[in-house]
């Protein structure tokens, strides 16, 4: 290649970079106090996302030396599904949250807004299932039982392949050390990507927006996981860190079901699943799954891998996407197939120990058995398949 | 040499793209919040304290 077709190459590559990624803004926060302690919060919301932006509040009681997001008692313009616009506003009751003292002078709230995350709430779900005749392949995935958790935010897409790259650039710039990964198209999923790399790609994501990350290298939690491939622990995760990390296999599995209640996929209207649906391997021999039979063919050319775009399909009731199919998706538990008989009834972190991680969602290539939202696969940290993918959850 | 040194400038100036940050945010000015409820007992006071400026209006009139 001619030394100026590199040139235009990467320079383009750059450009790309910086357009490929449109912000959203909030601006003109202010907050007013009504005589019954109601506190009404108006902002400005510009964003690619006409419809679909999730927005939070936190609060500072020390003039914005340190914000805190304890506060709930939020109505209006807040949480999933908030328009773009401006003169938004929501009303914080603040005689409703426990604050530590009654008198703060220097009060403020921090607007947030993403068109990428869905707020998962805080509460009670069913996870799991008791084994039904014809679903018996399925045995660790009983039984069913009650997981308490925390709200929490989720990417409502599974990690592009140009997020990937985006961060893994940045990172390998600072400090870090990555597999490759790969994707068919900017706009689908990275795969062959192992869980190692998954999580340090968390830790850089942080990183590079100015987040506290989640994952040390001990559990003194004093030196950020940046290189090599290390067995994390669960005291090795900062959970109440405000950076990215991945879902927990109760998170990954609560966000799957969508609110709905007993439902075998994503979606709560049916219990069968078709290629309409989601992108997975057709075969109308399974009871619940209407095909057609095979890959879904709008998504083979081009060759392997036969991924979707990221968000093709309609999403779940929380506004998920690619929940079944497309690619499995890594979640932080260590694997074990006895763990629902025992474990904690409120935000479970998995097992202690293990040599296998938690895989969820199913793929392309796969039959529809494995897209449903109970089921459970697992693979050893360091494996790099077409299958595997993952996306990245925050907490509040 | 000259390319190899366009190349990496222009790599390191991708990497030093400024945070593309999913989330968008910004404060508001501080305010006060004084989310103090008034005890019993001082509204019994108070509402004794208007009834003594009723009474007294009244008895001036």
């Amino acid at each position: 290649m001619k030394t100026s077709s590199m040139i235009a190459v990467v320079v383009a590559l750059a450009l790309g970079a910086f357009t490929a990624v449109a912000a959203v803004t909030v601006t003109n926060v202010t907050a007013v106090v009504s005589p019954e302690k109601v506190v009404t919060i108006s902002y400005d919301l510009a964003s690619p996302s006409a419809l679909s932006n999730t927005v939070a509040v936190s609060i500072s009681t020390n003039a914005g030396a340190t914000f805190f997001s304890a506060c709930t008692n939020f109505s209006g313009d807040v949480g999933n599904n908030v328009t773009a616009g401006t003169g938004k506003q929501m009303l914080w009751n603040a005689l409703q949250d426990t604050l530590p003292t009654n008198n703060y002078p220097a009060t403020q709230v921090r607007v947030w807004a993403s068109d990428s995350m869905a707020l998962i709430p805080a509460g009670p779900f069913q996870m799991g299932t008791n084994n039904l005749p014809y679903e018996s392949q399925m045995p660790d995935a009983g039984p069913n039982h009650t997981v308490d958790l925390s709200a929490f935010y989720m990417d409502k897409y599974e990690v592009t392949s140009q997020q990937w790259f985006a961060v893994r650039n940045w990172a390998l710039a600072n400090g870090y050390t990555f597999g490759a990964g790969s994707g068919k198209a900017a706009t689908h999923p990275v795969q062959t990507v192992s869980w190692y790399d998954c999580v340090k790609w968390c830790n850089a994501r942080s990183e590079k927006e100015g987040l506290t990350p989640c994952y040390y290298t001990s559990a003194d939690q004093t030196q950020i996981w940046r290189i090599d491939q290390i067995n994390l622990s669960n005291d090795c995760v900062n959970w109440t860190a405000n950076g990215y990390r991945l879902p927990t296999e109760a998170e990954w599995e609560k966000a799957a079901r969508g609110g709905a209640v007993g439902m075998r996929f994503p979606w709560s209207d049916v219990q069968t699943i078709s290629l309409a649906q989601a992108n997975y391997y057709g075969n109308t021999g399974t009871a619940y799954d209407l095909g057609p039979d095979g890959n879904n063919p709008l998504f083979t050319p081009g060759g392997y891998p036969y991924t979707s775009p990221v968000g093709y399909f309609a999403p779940n009731g929380y506004g998920l996407y690619d929940m079944a199919g497309n690619v499995f998706e890594w979640c932080w538990d260590w694997y074990d197939e006895t763990y629902y008989a025992s474990s904690p009834a409120s935000n479970p972190t998995g097992p202690v120990t293990g040599t296998a991680r938690v895989l969820r969602g199913g793929y392309w290539d796969v039959h529809a058995t494995y897209c449903r939202v109970a089921v459970r696969l697992d693979s050893a940290p360091d494996v790099t398949i077409k299958d595997f993918g993952f996306r990245c959850v925050r907490g509040l | 040499m000259r390319t190899r040194t366009i190349l990496l400038l222009t790599v390191l100036a991708v990497c030093a793209v400024p945070c593309c940050a999913d989330w968008g945010q910004a404060a508001s000015p501080d305010f006060v919040l004084d989310t103090t409820v008034p005890e019993p007992a001082l509204l019994g006071l108070l509402a004794l304290g208007v009834a003594v400026k009723i009474f007294r209006v009244q008895v001036q009139s």
